[in-house]
């Protein structure tokens, strides 16, 4: 936890939005030029506020080792505040909370009128454009937890401080290309996750003290970008196809402070989604893959020679190159009840020579637009578990109940 | 380090790319509008000054739309928009708005028109409530388009509008609109002829929609079988509805064509026909155009309203 931002980020989001968006107010008779829409960063909110809760119960067959969640949990809860001033500005700030922790998810600015009206830039700390998935809150997904496949090589979600350029432009009437650029202090990860090879342990795994490394050059720094074109291929479905980039590099001390060594990480992701919705109903169904290609050096001091002593000892920097993907459909029935599946397989981050992967269906029942539940019974093979420092694979199948509660200020945005 | 001078080089890239809402500055004037009626009574008034887009084609659920690259573009590329409001359009248009940052349709500027202007909205909600979930009617029924006298408001509005933005052809549109409003008037007297003899008839909606219609023409909502917009009925709301439809004599049950199973439940155990109508016109078929639309409403309800029962 870091209270100094978190305060910050509470300041920020409640001070802003001290000028409205619109032209409302609130009197009966109606101009021509009146908004006549309620939208999510509505200036009678000031600012607008959300809160999300997730409850899971979770009961698997695993025997011995634990998968990590046996019985009731709350996953965490979430509160964002949003706001913006005219048409140039807008602050979104997201606290998470767990039994546990606090933690600033997300806290950022948006200038939206520096630049052509096609571009806006994000500033702060935020999650990275990467991919479908990565980037949305685990209360938007389609299913339970973060597919594995992300929690390996990313952590669920790809998560930095700095600042991101976004930018699209139409091509023709149907089509449009959308594209950003950022650039980070760092690339860590953050996800609440369940069940997968990121559970158990517990967010903020870099959080341990950072050791002091060499100084920064220009090109230490994280970059991510994203590429991707949207296709109104009939009246009701949309083709996406993407394309993201991200690549981390670090320098640190090898044997001594005079050996500064390269430790890169870069992970690539291509995508595709096929969405079609019968407007007049609701209902429809969406299809969604994603790969990965996660390439990580690793670095490590090896007490060569006579042991105990530093003058022969050799920095070993080994790389491992791993590849996996998901891919999920989901049949929306009707506007309350959605059913799917998602399969994931991917080699080990650090060791590609194994493999894992875990099939899942899941229900998603909408009581009312606050309050959803979801069952989801998922099968995992190989999975890495470790118990008192020591790793196993194991196979089970674990059996999910989900309640996630939403109240207040939540738009469905454009997805892209 | 090179990664740098790359994106330095992938960001001018970007902003070399012209974006073509500045190419086509020039005629027609590019106007979307959010339904097939306005479309419509666009074309009517605009004449051929306009080339009107719909972002819909009158079959969606309005309250319920996918914002995609399609609705995306031409919300960019319009130099006006016209819109029902009263949060009619919430649940997209906000969101259409604020990613293509078109500033000549931005709301308070002249290319911007909400066609509830002058309205009085009915139905507003005496309190509001999270139980069973949110009302989607908040500011009042945004289904006024199906109320032909009203339509004489949005005729007006859109008259008043393009003139303001467009001031050079301001007589052109009063004109052709004045036209327009001539042929809407002698439709709604004869509309208020074929429907006098059943005066204050009831009949069942779905979804709060009719009120403005059932106004102009003096009928009866005896009930609504959702009990709040958006709502999805559950058994013993249907249990309710039915009762009260038995009580009162319903002859008609008014449904969306997605909502006809539930409407079917009640009518099953009551002696009411369905009829299944649509909220707006269409883009194409025989349902295209404000007044043939209305024509169609008109005669389905001339058809199935019971005379014995009042
Ligand atoms: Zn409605």
């Amino acid at each position: 936890m870091k209270p100094l931002s978190l305060v910050l980020a509470l300041l920020i989001c409640i001070g802003a939005p001290l000028t409205s968006l619109q032209a409302q107010d609130g009197s009966s008779r109606i101009g021509l030029g009146d908004y006549g829409q309620t939208t999510v960063l509505d200036n009678r909110f000031n600012p607008a506020i959300s809160f999300i809760g997730d409850m899971v119960a979770t009961w698997s067959d695993d025997e011995g080792i634990e998968a990590g969640a046996d019985g009731f949990k709350l996953r965490g809860a979430e509160i964002g505040l949003f706001g913006a001033v005219d048409n140039a500005y807008e602050f979104h700030g997201i606290i998470f909370f767990d039994d546990e922790d606090v933690e600033l998810e997300e806290a950022y600015v948006m200038a939206t009128d520096w630049l052509t009206p096609t571009s806006h830039i994000k500033a702060g700390r935020f999650n990275m454009d990467f991919g479908k998935l990565s980037p949305i809150h685990d209360a938007e997904l389609p299913m339970m937890d973060k597919p594995s496949v992300l929690q390996e090589y990313i952590g669920g979600t790809l998560k930095g401080t700095g600042a991101e350029l976004h930018w699209w432009s139409p091509l023709g009437d149907t089509s449009l290309l959308r594209g950003s650029i950022g650039i980070f202090q760092s690339a860590d990860s953050d996800a609440h996750v369940i069940l997968g090879p990121g559970g158990g342990h517990h967010h903020h795994e870099d959080e341990e003290e950072e050791e002091e490394g060499p100084l920064r050059e220009a090109g230490d720094f994280a970059i991510n970008a994203r590429l991707s074109t949207l296709f109104d291929v009939t009246d009701s479905a949309t083709l996406q196809l993407g394309g993201s980039l991200m690549t981390a590099p670090e320098r640190v001390f090898g044997v001594d402070e005079d050996d500064i060594q390269d430790i890169n990480r870069s992970v690539m992701g291509l995508d595709l989604t096929y969405v079609d919705m019968d407007e007049s109903n609701g209902s429809g169904f969406r299809f969604q893959a994603e790969a990965l290609m996660n390439d990580q050096d690793e670095g490590e001091l090896d007490d060569g020679g006579t042991a105990g002593d530093p003058s022969d000892d050799i920095f070993n920097v080994t790389n491992t190159e791993a590849s996996g993907f998901y891919v999920m459909a989901e049949r929306v029935m009707d506007s309350n009840n959605t059913i799917g599946f998602s399969f994931n397989q991917y080699e080990h981050a650090e060791d590609s020579a194994e493999e894992s992967s875990d099939f899942g269906v899941f229900y998603t029942k909408k009581l009312n637009e606050f309050n959803r539940l979801r069952f989801e019974v998922r099968s995992f093979k190989d999975l890495v578990l470790e118990e008192e420092g020591v790793e196993e694979l194991v196979d089970f199948t674990a059996v999910s109940l989900q309640w996630t509660v939403q109240l207040g200020s939540h738009g469905h945005g454009l997805e892209w | 380090m090179s990664r740098i001078s790359n994106g330095v080089l992938a960001i001018l890239i970007l902003f070399l790319l012209p974006w073509p809402g500045q190419i086509f500055a020039e005629d027609p004037i590019r106007v979307v509008t959010t339904t097939p009626d306005l479309a419509d009574i666009v074309r009517q008034v605009g004449g051929d000054r306009v080339s009107v887009i719909s972002l819909t084609n009158g079959s969606e659920d309005l309250h319920n739309i996918r914002p995609r690259p399609r609705l995306l573009n031409a919300v960019f590329k319009a130099d006006m928009l016209v819109q029902i409001g009263l949060d009619m359009e919430h649940a997209w248009l906000p969101q259409l708005l604020n990613a293509a940052r078109n500033d000549r349709i931005r709301p308070g500027t002249p290319g911007f028109i909400n066609c509830s202007a002058g309205i009085q909205p009915l139905d507003i909600p005496a309190a509001t409530t999270r139980k069973d979930g949110p009302d989607l009617h908040l500011k009042g029924n945004p289904h006024y388009n199906l109320s032909p006298v009203r339509g004489r408001q949005i005729v007006a509005n859109i008259i008043e509008g393009l003139s303001n933005k467009y001031p050079q052809y301001s007589e052109e549109f009063k004109k052709r609109g004045a036209e327009y409003l001539q042929q809407l008037d002698q439709k709604i007297s004869d509309w208020k002829t074929r429907l006098a003899p059943f005066k204050g008839a009831g009949f069942i909606e779905y979804h709060p929609t009719w009120s403005y219609f059932a106004k102009d023409f003096d009928l009866q909502i005896v009930d609504r079988i959702e009990a709040k917009a958006g709502v999805t009925p559950h058994a013993t709301r249907l249990a309710e509805v039915t009762e009260k439809a038995q009580q009162n004599n319903v002859g008609l049950i008014i449904v969306r064509p997605v909502n006809q199973d539930l409407a079917r439940k009640i009518a099953a155990n009551c002696d009411a026909k369905i009829a299944i109508l649509p909220h707006h016109s269409s883009v194409k078929g025989n349902l295209k155009g404000y007044i043939p639309f209305m024509e169609h409403i008109v005669s389905t309800f001339e058809k199935n309203l019971k005379v014995e029962q009042r």
